[in-house]
């Protein structure tokens, strides 16, 4: 296989009502990208890659046409992947396939959402993703359905709200070292339980806010990444895995997509036991039991991540740092973008450039988001 | 680095039909999902993933692949939703199977537009919603002002629109397409001006469709005697975004930068060596703006039309089956129409309109109805080129 590396990444600030069009958070994205690998030109590169969360955020069909202009592809190859929130990291897995194809030797890859506009909420356009004839006439949201997973992930390994709030508390004390987060805040496990119930047992503090923002990452085969860096970041692993649409007739106490998900990247990359050799995790955290629920899922051991997190090894100086970031939780969660956020987090970890928010020695991390209908694992592992 | 060849292991399709009202979405996707993998000769559980175009608001769901992995039996599996035309998840499939990737997929395309109610409004609302969105009450004046613009530059007229017509609906008409009739050109330049200087029978109708493709590598394809390559296949993008100020009006300007992929792929011209084309022409003018750009003259493009050299049994048959026009608009799911009918070609089974003979095939799809970008693929049998 052609080998793919990650030679930079740029971001806009993730924030709620973000005063940029689409456009403008693509556009600041791209730039903030190819400045990092010293103001490439647009014209170097090959073609693009988007991902969008569904059309209805920014109120557009087919909303590629939004992005051509923006990224600087006018006439350029640019096609549109997504598979709801799965569709950052997933955007990664089908930009590793386009240069790993030997089709294209480098190409741009860039995630954006715009959740603000909808109004009074983004939520009620979450009730357009559920199954029309069965589940929509219900009046579904998200928090419910996450609700109800959240309290079998409790109920499967006997876990308490107070354990759970803690990974609010990390997330967000980590995202204060993130220069672009918008809810980084020192907060303890007493502020995540008094806030406000959703739905039990999700609390506000549980839960990422809507964001506006996007994120790009420029990808290279190993011929033109040695010479557009020295510090290129090798994609070595990527898998997807969909489960059925049925949710309701799954357990819902492990993800076992996310299982065969990272079980087939370990596999790409030679990683045989990731609990030791994987260096920093970035697991999609858009609500707090959710970090755990995929911990459990990447390690492949139901259960491991919640005691992991007893231990404070899932701190950024712990033996298994998730989320350094400051996640979804801390950062924001632009759909798409969050993904491809934690992809770029990999990039800057491991080729040391995470500032404040460095994890010592890291060589090997995985990213991995989680979407569709609770059902599908995107999962990419990343080396030095 | 030596790449995975990719090869066509079978198709499954429900044909065009102007309603298929008895059918859920998801009976369509299953149906012909059964039919790709017996005409490959597998079962579902030998499939790696599957690839999906759909479009949130064609669907009238988001995030529309939610609902493809139990239809096509990929349950647990590899999953990529493609948001755009079928050649475009042709295109993502065949490079995750060339790199090695993924070793045997489904691509999944499928539209009903006869559910719904106002499309007009869906397509609109792909144009920059403060420049066109309310000027544009039917989002199709576009492609009559991309008509205009060709018919203008190169000298032609409406009657060679309907020429086009007068072709593609004859084909469909042997091809049991939907819209087939036996049309002459003069027939056609009588009916009603829609979008100046398109007629009706210029503009494809809707009709429902999905297709189900099986792709592999050459160890998937080990054993089977009928295999079709997929010897080349390239993206281009637009000219404009979604205000449309920057396009370049009467000319498929995409199609430039395809070609010259494939000419580089293939290492030679592919009209010289091609037997047919199937082209989504969902207006008229579109075959000849895509006949233009691939011959890399206009007046060629209509010298062949005026001459009959594009007919069935001529030297280069463009749409013989029908084309949009006689199988209608089935929206992202048209690729899909187009290359499984060249895939058919190729084998030797497409009945009444089989090309004599045909060992390699062009498919070209626009993106969308009214986009400038669209996939231009090169299908072969083992031994030619």
């Amino acid at each position: 296989m052609r080998r793919v590396a990650i030679v930079g990444a740029g971001m806009t600030d993730f924030r709620s009502m973000l005063p940029h069009s689409s456009p403008e958070m693509i556009r600041e994205a791209v730039k903030r990208c190819l400045d990092d690998v010293g103001s490439l030109s647009i014209r170097y590169v090959d073609g693009v890659l988007c991902a969008s969360a569904p059309d209805a955020f920014d109120g557009y069909h087919d909303k590629v046409s939004i992005a051509n202009e923006a990224a600087g592809a006018i006439g350029k190859p640019i096609t549109r992947v997504f598979v709801g929130g799965g569709s950052g990291v997933a955007a990664a897995v089908s930009g590793w396939y386009h240069v790993a194809s030997g089709l294209f030797d480098t190409l741009l890859v860039v995630a954006w959402e715009k959740m603000s506009p909808p109004y009074p909420h983004a939520q009620k356009l979450f009730q357009t993703i559920f199954e029309p004839v069965i589940e929509q006439p219900l009046g579904p949201n998200l928090i419910w359905i996450f609700a109800l997973e959240m309290r079998r992930y409790m109920e499967a390994h006997n876990l308490s709200k107070e354990l759970i709030a803690e990974v609010a508390v990390k997330n967000k004390a980590n995202a204060l070292d993130h220069p672009h987060a918008q809810l980084g805040a020192k907060i303890t496990v007493e502020d995540v339980l008094r806030s406000e119930v959703m739905v039990w047992p999700v609390n506000r503090l549980d839960i990422s806010p809507t964001s506006d923002g996007a994120v790009a990452i420029l990808l290279a085969s190993e011929d033109v990444a040695r010479k557009l860096t020295d510090t290129p970041v090798w994609i070595d692993g990527v898998a997807t895995c969909l489960d059925s649409q049925y949710w309701t007739n799954r357990d819902l106490a492990f993800p076992y997509y996310v299982y065969l998900a990272a079980q087939k990247a370990y596999r790409m990359a030679g990683i045989k036991n990731p609990l030791k050799e994987v260096d920093v995790w970035e697991p999609y955290d858009p609500f707090t039991y959710k970090e755990l629920h995929h911990l459990d899922g990447l390690l492949g051991k139901p259960g491991l991540a919640p005691k992991l997190l007893k231990e404070g090894q899932l701190h950024r100086d712990g033996d298994y740092p998730a989320s350094p970031s400051g996640g979804l939780l801390g950062v924001g969660n632009p759909i798409a973008a969050a993904g491809l956020m934690k992809v770029a987090e990999l990039y800057w970890q491991l080729s040391e450039r995470a500032g404040k928010r460095q994890v010592p020695n890291a060589y090997v991390g995985v990213a991995q988001a989680w979407g569709d209908l609770m059902q599908v694992g995107t999962v990419v592992v990343c080396r030095r | 680095m030596s790449h995975n060849k990719v090869y066509v292991l079978g198709v499954g399709e429900l044909p065009p039909t102007k309603s298929l009202k008895d059918l859920d979405f998801r009976e369509m996707t299953f149906e012909a999902a059964v039919r790709a993998y017996a005409d490959a000769g597998i079962g579902p559980s030998e499939v790696d993933g599957l690839f999906s175009a759909e479009l949130d608001f064609v669907e009238g769901i988001s995030i529309a692949d939610e609902y493809t992995p139990d239809q096509v039996g990929t349950r647990l599996k590899f999953n990529m939703l493609v948001v755009g035309d079928f050649l475009e998840a042709l295109f993502h499939a065949y490079m995750a199977v060339r790199s090695g990737l993924t070793d045997l997929v489904a691509v999944e395309s499928h539209a009903r537009p006869s559910e719904i109610e106002n499309y007009a409004d869906v397509l609109r609302s792909s144009l920059d919603p403060h420049c066109l969105r309310p000027i544009l009450s039917d989002p199709y004046a576009i492609a009559g002002l991309d008509a205009r613009a060709f018919l203008g530059r190169t000298g032609s007229t409406t009657q060679d629109l309907s020429l086009v017509a007068e072709k593609n609906l004859k084909n469909a008409a042997r091809s049991g397409g939907p819209y087939g009739e036996a049309l002459n050109a003069d027939d056609v330049e009588r009916t009603a001006f829609v979008y100046e200087p398109l007629r009706q029978k210029h503009v494809a109708q809707f009709s429902d469709y999905v297709a189900v493709v099986v792709l592999g590598s050459e160890r998937a394809a080990k054993g089977s005697d009928r295999f079709v390559e997929i010897a080349s296949i390239w993206q281009a993008g637009a000219t404009s975004g979604a205000h449309q100020w920057m396009r370049k009006w009467g000319v498929m300007e995409w199609v430039k930068g395809a070609l010259e992929r494939i000419e580089r792929d293939l290492r030679g011209n592919p009209m010289r060596s091609c037997d047919l084309v199937e082209f989504t022409e969902f207006f008229a003018h579109q075959e000849l703006q895509f006949l233009s750009a691939m011959l890399r003259s206009e007046g060629e493009a209509l010298r062949m039309l005026r001459s009959g050299d594009l007919e069935l049994g001529s030297a280069l048959p463009v749409n013989p089956s029908g084309g949009c026009l006689g199988n209608g608009n089935s929206l992202n799911a048209s690729g899909g129409r187009a290359f499984v009918s060249a895939v058919r070609q190729l084998r030797g089974e497409a009945g009444n309109v089989q090309v004599t003979g045909a060992r390699a095939a062009i498919v070209g799809s626009l993106h969308t109805e009214i986009s400038d970008s669209g996939t231009l693929v090169y299908l072969r049998t083992g031994d030619a080129m």
